[in-house]
């Protein structure tokens, strides 16, 4: 016994870890794919790659969902980068946030490149209180130096952008501060930083000149085009912004070179646009040709991505319809279920009706045998012995007939055709006689039509057989029969002055008894000598 | 006396008691049918032969056998004939003692006796036919008196109220004085004293204090 548990505790073991296996090497197998997917978005600059990438994750919520949280948080993240590449502020956002709250507080490189993009997104949205707060909370987790220096060129960028220049100014020079704890690159962040803060002194209205001219002289040994153009550009502005325009016409031609050697038209275009500011008219063609192409470009990357929209929410809308499938399945098996149900119980009732109907009519032709056969060849035997004149016999035989024809009577079918109310009255005018007066009282209050033909048979029997009782055995000279109608339920209280019934009920009795309960009445007898038979009846 | 007289009863050692009884009348010309459709039938043939029955006599219940009759009782028997043949008197001989039976079937305008079949009901049949050939009508003894009694009384909430002041001891004039003071209709003194004096009848009661003695006996007040 022992045995056999260890073995099997050990089979689920060996099961589970199976299973373990199985699915770890599952997860595996996603996430490598997913790890190809987004390498392929981040580092692709196509439009349509990002949309295609955004697509498919979009399409595989489980497959992420499956992923440990910081992986999940990686893949958000990802995908919030590519919708704010797209251009759509509002899902990147959202994906952010998400993001976010998978983060745990030992991811701080992620929490601040997450907390940068929110920052990007509010500002562009003109948050700029909530914008300065995420690079606030960013600056105060970040423990090195290369993402402090990239939150505070962000946030900068915020300042300059809400014109708040000194504020930008202290940031950059705050930035130029700390550089030097670079281990690395101190030369491209400083030239970056100087560039910048060149260009807010120049926005500013005071100086900006030395810094540029000094980042120009720094860039000479970084050689990076990007940066080179951007120091142009910035020259260029600067003095058209102080209309010194033959120093701006000086760098302007570098300026167009670099945006060239850059192989971004949008660089390109920028820098026509400062080449016509300066009325340099041979650029203008150039200018326009480039627009336009620039506008096809938009416009693909518009196109492709109203078509990722599209899809998805086509699939919504395939979801929903699928829920309307089911939901219709679900109601067509509710309604199937009732339309067997219902015919089943009415089954059911109709067979116990029926049922209840057999034992009438077995009854009624119990009857008729006794009326047809008994009582009528005993009216005949009479007859025949009439003639000898054997009055003892005679009287012998009478009685029986009397038995028979009275067993015939109240097992008879009821005549419906008339109205019960005249039925039952005659019914107790038969019961009266010299010997018994029977009283009714508030017969005519009840409304007959209501109560079912089944009932009223029942009833009509129980009062017949308590009639004949009082008549047979109790010496009684009055029964006071009395109606009441309440609650759609007849109470007839039946009640005569005789001897009462001296032990159990007799079978006749008995019978009343079934036959009320067979119709769901109830009959109560009380009997005491000197107060007669009483009966209670609810039908 | 009838000339012409059809009997439809199933029972042949029966008809032999009628056919008897008959011919006591000196009825010259009887004819016999077992099922109703066949009373129903002859009944036609002799209209259309211009020699017409001049009574039926018929039992109510016919035992159904292998026959499929159009007519399986006396009752329809006798509604279908009354509605076609009302110059067809007829009398119902039947074990059915019960009032209500013979009621309805008394309703119909050709039926013009019921007699019950019993001790004395071939001498009560002879007395049918008789009255009956004289345009009269006649019923057995059970079903005459329940006829001759009034069916329809029963004892009402007035009833009671009536009863009830008779038992506090006050006249018919108080008892009248008080339904008027309750708004009781009808109240008149007149109206009191004829229902107070159908309820001595009905309950056989001499005077008012047996009237009340007996309405408590009997748990009305």
């Amino acid at each position: 016994m022992n045995r056999h548990r260890h073995s099997f505790l050990f089979f689920c073991f060996i099961c589970s870890i199976f299973f373990l296996l199985k699915t770890s090497a599952y997860s595996q197998n996603t996430k490598n794919e997913l790890d190809s997917i987004l390498n392929d978005i981040r580092l692709n600059t196509d439009y349509i790659a990002w949309v295609k990438g955004i697509d498919y994750l979009q399409s595989h919520p489980e497959t992420i969902a499956k992923q440990p949280n910081y992986y999940q948080a990686y893949v958000y993240e990802v995908m919030a980068t590519t919708y704010y590449k797209i251009g759509d502020a509002e899902a990147s956002e959202q994906l952010a946030v998400k993001s976010l709250s998978l983060l745990d507080k030992n991811s701080i490189a992620a929490r601040v490149r997450v907390l940068c993009l929110l920052g990007i997104l509010q500002q562009e949205k003109g948050l700029f209180n909530l914008s300065d707060k995420q690079y606030n909370k960013a600056l105060s987790l970040a423990d090195n130096t290369l993402d402090s220096l990239y939150i505070l060129n962000n946030q900068a960028t915020l300042y300059k952008e809400q014109k708040l220049f000194d504020k930008a100014i202290a940031t950059y020079q705050l930035g130029l501060d700390i550089i030097p704890q670079l281990s690395a690159d101190t030369l491209y962040h400083s030239t970056k930083f100087l560039d910048n803060l060149g260009n807010a002194r120049s926005l500013s209205g005071e100086g900006g000149a030395p810094e540029l001219l000094k980042a120009l002289q720094l860039e000479k040994s970084l050689s990076n085009t990007i940066r080179n153009y951007s120091i142009h550009r910035h020259l260029v502005q600067h003095y058209i912004r102080r209309n010194d325009i033959t120093q701006a016409l000086k760098y302007a031609p570098q300026m167009y070179r670099s945006s060239r050697q850059i192989g971004d038209k949008s660089y390109e275009k920028e820098a026509l646009g400062l080449l016509l500011t300066l009325n340099q008219t041979e650029y203008a063609s150039r200018y326009v040709q480039l627009s336009d192409s620039l506008n096809i470009l938009k416009g693909d990357i518009e196109n492709a991505y109203a078509l990722l929209k599209y899809d998805k929410s086509e699939a919504e809308r395939e979801a929903l319809s699928a829920q309307l499938v089911q939901e219709r399945t679900l109601f067509l098996a509710i309604t199937g279920l009732v339309l067997i149900l219902i015919p089943s119980i009415l089954l059911i009732i109709r067979h116990k009706r029926k049922r209840k109907r057999a034992v009438f009519e077995t009854e009624q032709a119990i009857a008729q045998h006794v009326h047809d056969d008994i009582a009528n060849n005993l009216f005949m035997v009479m007859n025949k012995l009439s003639d000898k004149k054997d009055v003892p016999v005679l009287d012998a035989i009478d009685k029986i007939y009397q038995q028979a024809r009275s067993l015939s009577r109240t097992h008879n079918a009821l005549d419906t055709s008339q109205p019960f109310l005249q039925v039952l009255s005659d019914l107790f005018t038969q019961f009266s006689s010299e010997k018994i007066t029977v009283i009714p009282k508030n017969t005519s209050k009840v409304p007959w039509g209501s109560l079912s033909k089944i009932k009223k048979e029942a009833l009509y029997k129980v009062l017949q057989e308590l009639l004949t009782n009082t008549q047979k055995h109790s010496n009684a000279s009055f029964a006071v029969i009395s109606f009441e109608y309440q609650a759609s339920k007849v109470h007839v209280q039946y009640r005569d002055n005789g001897i009462g019934a001296q032990e159990e009920p007799k079978s006749g009795l008995r019978y009343a008894e079934n036959r009320i309960k067979a119709v769901s009445g109830s009959i109560t007898f009380t009997s005491n000598t000197p107060h007669g038979f009483q009966a209670e009846i609810i039908i | 006396m009838f000339k012409k007289v059809l009997v439809a009863e199933d029972l042949g050692s029966i008809n032999e008691g009628i056919q008897a009884t008959l011919r006591n009348l000196s009825i010259p010309e009887i004819a016999y049918a077992s099922y109703c459709d066949e009373a129903y039938l002859k009944v036609k043939k002799a209209t259309l032969q211009q020699a017409p029955f001049e009574l039926l006599i018929t039992d109510l219940s016919f035992k159904p056998d292998y026959r499929n009759n159009h007519l399986a009782s006396g009752k329809e028997l006798a509604s279908i004939l009354a509605a076609e043949h009302p110059e067809v008197p007829i009398i119902i001989f039947s074990v059915d003692d019960r009032v209500d039976v013979a009621r309805a079937l008394t309703k119909l305008t050709t039926v013009k006796g019921y007699v019950c079949k019993g001790r004395k009901g071939l001498l009560d049949l002879t007395a049918a036919i008789k009255e009956v050939s004289r345009g009269n009508s006649f019923y057995s003894e059970p079903i005459a008196n329940g006829f001759s009694k009034d069916s329809n009384f029963e004892i009402t909430d007035f009833d009671v109220t009536l009863l009830d002041q008779l038992s506090k001891g006050y006249q018919q004039e108080d008892i009248s004085y008080f339904l008027k003071e309750q708004n009781i209709r009808p109240s008149s003194l007149s109206t009191v004293e004829k229902r107070l004096s159908k309820l001595k009848d009905h309950f056989n009661a001499k005077n008012s204090t047996q009237l009340v003695a007996l309405a408590k006996d009997m748990g009305l007040i």
